[in-house]
């Protein structure tokens, strides 16, 4: 019955171990962004939304000479005219090359929503992270400033200040969006900063000596940098649509300016004389812009969830 | 609980005050005079006409009137329509506009809880992916979009509903339906990650455990836990139909206030635009309020009487 071979002494060999190779890292140590960037890599619709993200600055950029026109070049003979070779997209009522307006548009819009994105990340990180950090009554009553703008729906506060402020363009359109769009990011950044001052590492910090400022700048706020950059991206997509609702109804950029705003809306009010290329590419611009953000926010979002780090 | 709907009305009156407060001085800092489109007048008109509408007095007398007009829910008259106040307009225009946000609203609810829940249970299928498609779709295809959209898909190809104008239920579909499908979209993707998280919580095991049938578990465990975010942002949700009316009836050609509001905005008719941002304010700060009180009747975790203290 003893069918199990016999285990001699011989069959074991010592292995030498190297005693100061235990603490070898075997693989390369990778920071936060690195792993983050990695993790985003693998989400295919993520990297998508980037490449159209990075398809449309460039046409942005380069697409307007691309065509030998101009973005409030006339040609009334041409008007209406629907696709060919000598115009793209068509043109509109004008004999406007719509190909160049949308590119001229696309500058309009990405410059919206990278200004509405900059200027909530500047004012809602002073505002939130001066909020969580003194804490208290003057915490309290930044907090109910934020709560009565956040009870205002956004786009009718943005209408207000266009009305108010008179001149119409693109430098009003991005202040009224800057002074009303910081209220999430000052949310956000407050309750960061309340969770991470709690922590040891900011215990150690002001053990050490650190200033208030170097505190803030130099602990508090890069440690919540992974939730504002999410937000940020999701600002953009909510800024061109701002942009395009604020031009459709008539208070965005001005004549002879294009945004695609004001596109669809002159699309919209010829759709059904069959000139439907003057609403399809303007509409098909905005979502795709507003589509490509929102996943790439979604996808960023994900792999900067240290909840799902592995 | 008494306590705490006390002090959230308290907070309720506070906020209509300071927004009162701020539109009323900014409407008030814009240059010129409200007669000053109408072309040259004498000044004897001006003046009368200055006189009539009480802008001959200092702006603190001006604001001290328009409160206690406020308290009697007088919001003052239009410069524009000679004929109408501001609150005949509000209550000629409102009811079609809230008409078409309440039915925006319940497609939104309705179809985004079912397309979020059903997207949960079959996590990683095809039906799961297609639900999130659409919901992604959703998102990025904003009211200005998707109205035309829809006119051209289902008026003039189908032939199914009218092109624009209000009258019958058929009127309402489509823009009911350009309104909704942004809100639906967020609610679904909402109810999703909720209803994933809930699912994998130790109470669903338990409940299978003890042989609860599938629908109890996912009606009265899953949906009951999973549905609480989605009634919070229903105040946010509100506030984003309420703007989108702006458009949707302006593009269906509706007789609503969101259109009627477009046109005091281009008309530059103040006192319209001062009275219906309070009312569209004192209407969400409302349905906040609603929300919130809702909120603590409905999840148990939530004792209201000691929270804040």
């Amino acid at each position: 019955m003893n069918r199990m071979p016999e285990i001699t002494k011989e069959m074991f060999r010592r292995i030498e171990v190297d005693k100061s190779e235990a603490e070898v890292i075997a693989r390369p140590s990778i920071n936060f962004w690195q792993d983050a960037w990695r993790r985003l890599k693998m989400n295919n619709l993520a990297m998508f939304g980037l490449g159209l993200i990075i398809f449309l600055v460039v046409m942005a950029l380069f697409g307007p000479y691309l065509v030998p026109y101009t973005y409030d070049f006339q040609v009334l003979e041409d008007q209406n005219q629907g696709i060919s070779a000598a115009h793209w997209f068509g043109t509109d009522d004008l004999g406007r090359d719509i190909f160049v307006r949308i590119w001229n548009g696309g500058r309009v819009s990405l410059l919206i929503g990278l200004m509405a994105a900059l200027s909530d990340l500047i004012i809602g990180v002073i505002y939130g992270g001066l909020s969580g950090y003194r804490g208290g009554k003057i915490d309290q009553l930044m907090m109910r400033i934020v709560d009565v703008l956040y009870a205002l729906p956004y786009l009718l506060v943005v209408i207000l200040m266009m009305v108010v402020m008179e001149t119409r363009g693109i430098i009003t359109i991005i202040m009224a969006l800057a002074a009303t769009g910081w209220v999430g990011m000052a949310r956000l950044v407050r309750g960061q900063i309340l969770q991470l001052k709690e922590m040891e590492f900011v215990l150690a910090a002001r053990t050490l000596g650190a200033s208030t400022k170097r505190l803030l700048f130099k602990h508090l706020i890069p440690n919540s940098m992974g939730p504002i950059i999410v937000n940020m991206t999701l600002t953009v997509p909510s800024a061109i649509f701002a942009e395009a609702f604020l031009s459709f109804i008539g208070l965005g950029v001005q004549a002879p300016l294009a945004s695609w705003g004001t596109m669809v809306n002159e699309g919209v009010a010829v759709m059904l004389s069959g000139y439907w290329w003057r609403l399809f590419f303007p509409a098909v611009m905005i979502s795709l812009t507003m589509f490509a953000f929102n996943v790439f926010g979604d996808g960023l979002r994900d792999a900067l969830d240290p909840k799902l780090r592995k | 609980m008494l306590k705490f709907i006390l002090r959230r009305l308290g907070m309720l009156v506070v906020t209509l005050w300071v927004i009162v407060t701020l539109t009323f001085f900014l409407m008030h800092a814009i240059p010129g005079d409200p007669f000053s489109k109408e072309g040259r007048m004498p000044e004897a008109t001006k003046e009368n006409l200055m006189k009539y509408y009480g802008l001959d007095k200092s702006l603190p007398e001006q604001y001290v009137s328009y409160l206690i007009k406020l308290t009697k829910f007088d919001l003052g008259p239009s410069y524009f329509s000679k004929t109408q106040s501001v609150n005949d307009i509000i209550a000629n225009n409102f009811p079609v506009s809230a008409r078409l946000g309440i039915q925006a609203l319940t497609i939104a609810v309705m179809f985004g809880v079912a397309l979020g829940t059903v997207a949960a249970l079959k996590h990683n299928s095809a039906l799961d992916y297609t639900a999130m498609v659409i919901a992604v779709l959703g998102v990025s295809v904003p009211n200005i979009v998707l109205a035309p959209l829809l006119i051209n898909v289902f008026s003039v190809k189908l032939g199914w509903f009218p092109i624009a104008r209000w009258g019958t239920f058929a009127h309402t579909v489509l823009p009911a339906t350009a309104l909704g499908v942004q809100a639906m979209a967020v609610i679904a993707r909402l109810m999703r990650s909720n209803m994933l998280e809930v699912l994998g919580q130790d109470y669903i095991r338990t409940a299978r455990a003890k042989g609860l049938s599938q629908f109890a578990v996912v009606w009265r465990h899953t949906i009951r836990n999973a549905i609480m975010p989605v009634i919070t942002i229903l105040g946010p949700l509100t506030a984003a139909l309420l703007t989108g009316t702006f458009v949707v009836e302006q593009i269906f050609a509706i007789p609503g206030m969101g259109k009627y509001f477009v046109k005091s905005v281009n008309n530059r008719d103040y006192p319209v635009i001062l009275g219906t941002t309070i009312f569209y304010s004192a209407v969400l700060v409302t349905a906040n309020f609603l929300v919130d009180v809702a909120y603590g009747l409905i999840d148990p975790r939530i004792k209201v009487g000691v929270r804040g203290e």
